[in-house]
């Protein structure tokens, strides 16, 4: 049974079982905190009804004019939770949350490394696609300097999807694959 | 903080002296600045000369000086002196400038104190209302009534304010309205602390009707369950549950009570069989619908949560049903079972295990394992196996029915290291490493462990534990750890309230509070600065000894927060037993324990303290009580002869074996009494003679544990081919192990002999 509830910072206490995943960060306390401040209604956990967090979901909101957007900074799922779709109800949650009041963003977007291809599954089984590639993302100074030098193992795909405020979806593009951009281009 | 460096530097350096003329000079220079007569106060406290100290303070609150970091200095002045007084409040009242009590609101919010807020923002909305300054006169009103609200939800009030300050609450968030679901938040919690529930249902439904929050959904649900309003309570999970489509478990459970009070059973039989999902199978079960648990396990038998899912559900003795012992049987006939086999073979372990946890277990698992393992050499980098929990489960099981020994202990380390090789990543094989390095003498492998779990920030304050207790190798990561708190938790909590209350998400200040307070006062912190004081005092760094004496010091609470995990250990076993197997093992602290271990740092390192009678009594109280080990009783009746002239026990013998980690703790004790001793300026005749002899005997130590271990090589081959016959570990393996534990070994007990 699983029931999504909001994120207290006293939940931090009982993420072990899914922050010592190697693939789940553990950030700084501000960080959690910082979220938990600006967008109070969009960090939510998914629980068991004795309250052991599953999995959870960090997203923020940014961006001006029909860039306004969610980004997914971060959803995890603990390891004895997986494959019965609770990462998938973590992010049509987010959907429900952000697409009405009160924040009617246009898309959603997120960063996932190129050669994640489970992640990126998963994404485009949900309805996202490939925006485009943002060459260096998670390498060193060096690589975030040529477009043209693609490495799946550093480079992040931004994956987006449109929302229902986005009528035209201006947001999305079918071949997002072939567009490259250096990380210091995306600003908000 | 500190105005002037020179002066902070010399406090800094400890050296006292030269930081009291240093601040005298500064006083000639500037006899009207409150700021210097405060840090004398502050210096003449930190040099321990408290009378003094605590006259200064009050001669210059006297005069009530507005200077805010004057103020700060005069409030640690009165903490060291261990004297109650909110400096604050007192000048506040008199000069209620903005800036002033805003000082104040965020003083009281970096101690963690949720009355002096609640003052702070009351004055707040008062020094506003009268200021020339262009201020938000809404949002201190806003914040004022969240901290009335915060008051009355952690704070123990005397009932007459328990009943006044909801109502001035609910008054001030009415001249402030509900624009945002934040606001409603805190209207609502306040109306419902006045007793007014009604109220706040029909304030929650209009709101939710054209924003759908979590959080006023959630207190809405309940408070309609709590009014017994169950008409209304199905007809709104119903639209949540259909309309909204949010498969969410507690709407699903409430829609069922409901159901149930209003005799809708039927409608909401049918509302679960229309919608298929996995919180529908269980809402089934919950229901008692005939096969829905065989139907829940046809559909989820081969995904990880089933155990979990229908443990609460299933009887005594289902693994012997035919439904999963068939297809458990299945899967032992194959040659080479499928992920999926794998984890229905899991889920079917676990259930047998809440039976019964036997030879037959062991066993079974090891065959398991064995079996299923070719799948590590398939899986991606970081892909997860779940055939590791066979040997957690033969594990528990085979401690639970032996007897708890070294060959035991040695013989699960090589049979969990030999797993981790091809599985790296697998933290819980990890933890328990962890656990079983510490019992064996092999803490420098325990360190290498924890550090590659890349355990860092709020982590430490619940793993920290597990290298950190009764420890006796040295500081390690336990300066991580102590930083942890000095660095991370003081300088970004109180900065991140301050900050959640200017972006006004109100519904997550009381657990940004309940965290930095469990913070503050957490086990992990407290235990990690009794035992970094015992590491720095063997190797006589009193600087290093001092900083952690005064994190003790400044604890006001009494109470110790455990937050200790000891839940992720045992995620994957099964917690039922979990008592049974971990009572086996060396025991951790307990809250007592601690305590008697830091009021016996402090009864050493504060003798000056107003409290040091009653930390005596106290002491004595906790001694008699806890269970602690022989060197820890004699080390305590040799601190109570300095004190009180009593007997002390006769010296306990060594441990015999060095390969057990009490070898190191002992002869760690030993010294450390004397070093206690030798501070407090106490007899220590006695006892240098028996270091004397000590120190005589450890220079065999290193090839005495090297040929110990050897026989336990033997033994622990002997004992993996009568018990673990099934994981077929080779000699090779096992000589692995024994090359890299000898490593470790001789660092422990070199750490020994340079004691
Ligand atoms: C990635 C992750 C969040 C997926 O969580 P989850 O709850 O198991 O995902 P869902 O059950 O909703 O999966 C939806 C679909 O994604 C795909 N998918 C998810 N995990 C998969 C896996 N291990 N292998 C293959 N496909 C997978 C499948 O298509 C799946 O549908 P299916 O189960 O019907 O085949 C989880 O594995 C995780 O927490 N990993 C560690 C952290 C991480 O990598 N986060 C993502 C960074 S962008």
């Amino acid at each position: 049974m699983s029931s999504i509830r909001p994120f207290s910072a006293t939940d931090l206490f009982e993420l072990n079982s899914i922050n010592l995943d190697p693939l789940t960060e553990n950030f700084y306390l501000y960080f959690y905190l910082q979220y938990l401040s600006e967008w109070p209604s969009l960090f939510y956990k998914i629980v068991s009804p004795t309250n052991n967090v599953q999995g959870y979901m960090l997203a923020k909101t940014e961006g001006k004019g029909k860039d306004w957007h969610a980004h997914i900074s971060a959803v995890t799922v603990n390891p004895n939770y997986r494959r019965i779709g609770l990462a998938s109800t973590l992010c049509s949650s987010l959907e429900r949350f952000t697409e009405n009041e009160p924040y009617e963003v246009y898309f959603i977007d997120l960063f996932v490394r190129c050669n994640n291809k489970l992640a990126i599954v998963l994404y485009e089984k949900l309805g996202y696609s490939i925006y485009r590639r943002v060459v260096g993302y998670y390498g060193d100074y060096e690589s975030k300097m040529n477009r043209n030098k693609i490495d799946d193992e550093i480079d992040a795909f931004d994956m987006r999807k449109a929302l229902k405020r986005d009528i035209n979806r201006e947001s999305v593009r079918a071949d997002g694959r072939k567009f490259n951009v250096l990380p210091n281009e995306i600003v908000f | 903080m500190y105005k002037d460096s020179a002066i902070e530097n010399a406090v800094r350096a400890g050296n006292l002296r030269n930081a009291l003329v240093l601040v005298s000079k500064k006083i000639k220079e500037h006899p009207n600045s409150s700021y210097f007569y405060a840090l004398e106060a502050e210096i003449l406290a930190l040099s321990g000369r408290r009378h003094e100290a605590e006259s200064k303070a009050n001669q210059l609150l006297d005069k009530l000086p507005s200077d805010p970091d004057a103020l700060k200095l005069l409030a640690n002045v009165y903490d060291l002196c261990e004297v109650e007084r909110d400096v604050f409040d007192k000048v506040c009242k008199k000069y209620p400038s903005v800036d002033l009590v805003y000082e104040y609101f965020t003083f009281s919010v970096a101690r963690g104190d949720i009355l002096g807020m609640q003052k702070a923002s009351m004055l707040l909305t008062r020094a506003v209302a009268t200021s020339k300054q262009s201020v938000d006169t809404q949002l201190f009103k806003f914040w004022a009534a969240t901290c009335l609200m915060l008051a009355c939800r952690c704070c123990s009030l005397a009932p007459s304010v328990q009943k006044l300050y909801p109502q001035l609450g609910v008054r001030l968030m009415e001249q402030v309205g509900l624009p945002t679901a934040q606001h409603v938040y805190v209207y609502v919690r306040l109306l419902q602390l006045a007793g007014r529930e009604d109220d706040s249902l029909r304030f929650m439904e209009n709101f939710l009707a054209k924003e759908n929050d979590l959080e006023l959904k959630i207190i809405y649900l309940e408070t309609l369950d709590k009014m017994d309003e169950s008409e209304e309570l199905f007809r709104v999970c119903q639209n949540y549950l259909t309309r909204l489509n949010e498969d969410d478990w507690d709407t699903w459970k409430l829609l069922i009570k409901a159901a149930k009070a209003t005799k809708k059973l039927d409608r909401c039989r049918e509302l679960i069989a229309s919608y298929s999902s996995r919180n529908t199978g269980l809402a089934a079960i919950e229901l008692g619908e005939p096969d829905a648990i065989q139907q829940y396990f046809h559909e989820y038998g081969a995904k990880l949560c089933c155990f979990t899912d229908l443990k609460p559900y299933v009887k005594k003795g289902v693994s012997n049903e035919a439904l999963l012992k068939n297809s458990y049987d299945k899967i032992v006939s194959l040659k080479e079972p499928t992920l999926d086999h794998l984890i229905i073979a899991v889920n079917y372990m676990k259930f047998k295990a809440l039976d019964a946890r036997d030879k037959q277990l062991v066993t079974d698992c090891c065959m398991l394992y064995n079996k299923t393992k070719f799948h590590l050499n398939r899986l991606e980098e970081f892909d997860y196996f779940p055939g590791y929990e066979f040997l957690v489960l033969a594990i528990e099981a085979l401690i639970e029915h032996s007897s708890f020994d070294l060959e035991l202990v040695y013989s699960l380390i090589v049979i969990l290291e030999e797993a981790l090789v091809k599985n790296k990543y697998e933290f819980h094989l990890k933890l328990w490493l962890i656990r079983l390095y510490t019992i064996a003498n092999l803490q420098p492998a325990a360190d290498e462990l924890y550090r590659s779990l890349k355990i860092k920030f709020v982590q430490h304050d619940t793993l920290s534990y597990l290298i950190g207790t009764r420890r006796s190798i040295g500081a390690g990561p336990l300066v991580e750890v102590a930083r942890f708190y000095t660095q991370n938790v003081h300088r970004e909590i109180p900065h991140m309230i301050i900050s959640g209350f200017q972006s006004t998400a109100m519904n997550k200040i009381q657990g940004f509070m309940e965290f930095y307070n469990r913070l503050n006062t957490s086990f992990a912190k407290i235990s990690t600065a009794v035992e970094l004081i015992r590491a720095y005092r063997l190797k006589d760094d009193q600087k290093s000894v001092d900083e952690q004496v005064s994190v003790l010091r400044s604890l006001r609470a009494r109470e110790i927060s455990d937050n200790r995990d000891f839940k992720t250990f045992w995620d994957c076993g099964v917690h039922e037993r979990v008592a049974e197997v971990d009572s086996k093992l060396p025991p951790y602290y307990s809250i007592a324990h601690l305590r008697l271990l830091m009021l016996r740092e402090l009864l050493i390192y504060d003798p000056e303290s107003r409290k040091t009678e009653e930390r005596k009594k106290e002491l004595l109280e906790l001694y008699a009580k806890v269970q602690l080990y022989d060197i820890e009783k004699w080390s305590f009746s040799v601190l109570f002869q300095h004190f009180d002239g009593t007997e002390p026990l006769p010296l306990p013998p060594k441990p015999d074996t060095m390969l057990s980690s009490e070898f190191n703790y002992y002869h760690a004790v030993v010294v450390d009494t004397y070093k206690q001793i030798a501070y407090l300026k106490g007899n220590t005749r006695h006892l240098k003679s028996i270091l004397t002899t000590l120190r005589n005997e450890n220079r065999e130590y290193k090839s005495m544990a090297r040929k110990q271990l050897e026989d336990v090589r033997k033994k622990v081959k002997v004992f993996l081919k009568n018990n673990f016959k099934e994981l077929d570990i080779s000699d090779n393996s096992i000589s692995t192990s024994f090359a890299k534990m000898r490593q470790d070994l001789d660092s422990s007990i070199a750490y020994l002999q340079g004691l």
